[in-house]
């Protein structure tokens, strides 16, 4: 059991922005739901149990719940494209890597909610089959299965995807990001 | 009626990462090399895995910026404990091997451009001299591809333009000076219709269905016309200026 050092929580944020458009399926969500967990967290003096990411993911979760009750309250609006600001210089010079890693976290984000809490938490943060166990208050045996069955639909989302290049892609309309 | 699978699918997932004990993982080895139902099962869990493993978005210097604000003001409030080291930089260098070596096994062997290689021409430099206006039509660029004239659009100057052939298309670029010194690269990838995939923010006007996105760095707005693929893309660029590019590419209504 320790303190959590604020100091030593940055390290974790790259994973967990990635952890986070997993779980929202958009970038700029993810930048929301971020801020917000961190807010959260620093709020107040916490003592960690087990590792920090762990808390992080549990942190992550308990706040992407709360923004989906809040947001279901919330009249929704639609952005327009003109109103779109230019993207973040370094997010990196790549488009073909860009493309890939939107096209991966976003098929996660189109999982089912219990296979997308797995595989975020162990192959995306990292975290070991006991941690996401505890962090996402399941049995580890149920964690390892809804991992197996993700990563087996991710595998075959994305080997069927190379099979069928060629064929369009769907985009919602009420989107407000650009993922 | 499904088989029951005759092996665990939690042992299979932890050796497919490596978390798999040594005495069990040797076993299990050899069980697949026995089996193809075994080795198929275990070559997603892995192509999965790896996938994962590539990914390496990231934060957005902006979010960065707020949490360490965030951080900051937490630090101050509290007495600062021991700094821990990590392994972060090692861990760097595997992802970014890991994620070249992805990139390679994805980008080749394409039957079709994709749009970020389109996008790389767009963000390319132009190797013509820009196209002149059609006298015929000064609202147009004497230059076409699919039948598609580029737009001599006010407020953007023409700097120069490209021509290059991926998977066997065409792909003509011309590069345009935009509001606030910005640079925007339009390309025409003449024939069927370019996958655009990954989400992004879709808008229907006048008929045409457009779709924006960033492309890590990049703001690309993209749409078909005439039955090819328009893209206008570029860094630094707001999406009201690619949408008065686009606008002026439209036909005339009649």
């Amino acid at each position: 059991m320790a303190r959590l050092d604020p100091d030593s929580l940055a390290q974790h944020l790259d994973a967990l922005y990635r952890a986070a458009w997993a779980l929202c399926g958009s970038r700029e969500d993810a930048e929301d739901l971020v801020q917000e967990t961190f807010a959260q967290v620093l709020a107040r003096p916490r003592v960690v149990r087990g590792g920090e990411r762990a808390y992080l993911m549990q942190a992550l979760r308990n706040t992407f719940y709360s923004r989906l009750r809040t947001a279901s309250r919330r009249p929704q609006t639609v952005a327009m494209l003109e109103d779109v600001d230019p993207a973040d210089p370094r997010s990196g010079d790549r488009p073909e890597r860009a493309a890939e890693v939107g096209e991966i976290l976003g098929a996660i984000a189109q999982l089912p909610e219990d296979f997308r809490l797995a595989i975020t938490a162990v192959d995306i943060l990292g975290l070991s089959y006991a941690e996401a166990a505890k962090a996402l208050d399941a049995g580890e045996a149920t964690i390892t299965t809804r991992l197996y069955r993700a990563r087996q639909r991710i595998a075959r989302q994305f080997s069927d995807q190379s099979q069928t290049r060629g064929s369009s892609a769907e985009g919602s309309a009420a989107k407000r990001s650009l993922a | 009626m499904t088989e029951q699978p005759q092996f665990s699918e939690a042992e299979l997932a932890r050796l497919a990462d490596g978390s798999l004990p040594a005495p069990r993982r040797s076993e299990l080895r050899a069980q697949v090399s026995d089996s193809p139902e075994l080795a198929a099962a275990l070559a997603e869990q892995e192509r999965a895995v790896s996938l994962m493993r590539a990914l390496d978005e990231p934060a957005p210097a902006a979010l960065r910026a707020r949490i360490d604000e965030l951080t900051g003001s937490a630090t101050a409030r509290r007495p600062r404990p021991r700094r821990r080291w990590t392994l972060g930089v090692s861990a760097s260098v595997a992802l970014a091997i890991a994620i070249a070596a992805v990139i390679v096994l994805a980008t080749g062997g394409t039957a079709a451009p994709t749009l970020p290689q389109t996008v790389r021409l767009t963000l390319a430099a132009a190797t013509m001299p820009a196209p002149s206006v059609d006298a015929a039509d000064r609202g147009r660029l004497a230059l076409s591809n699919g039948g598609i004239a580029f737009p001599n659009a006010s407020g953007f100057q023409t700097t120069g333009a490209r021509i290059d052939t991926v998977a066997g298309r065409r792909i003509a670029t011309v590069f345009y000076g935009g509001p606030d010194r910005t640079r925007v690269g339009y390309a025409i990838v003449s024939g069927a219709p370019l996958r655009v995939s990954g989400g992004g923010l879709v808008q229907w006007y006048d008929g045409v269905r457009f779709t924006g996105k960033h492309l890590g760095s990049t703001s690309v707005l993209t749409w078909q016309q005439s039955g090819h693929t328009c893209v206008l893309a570029g860094r630094s660029v707001t999406g009201r200026t690619l949408m008065a590019l686009a606008e002026a590419s439209q036909p005339e209504s009649s």
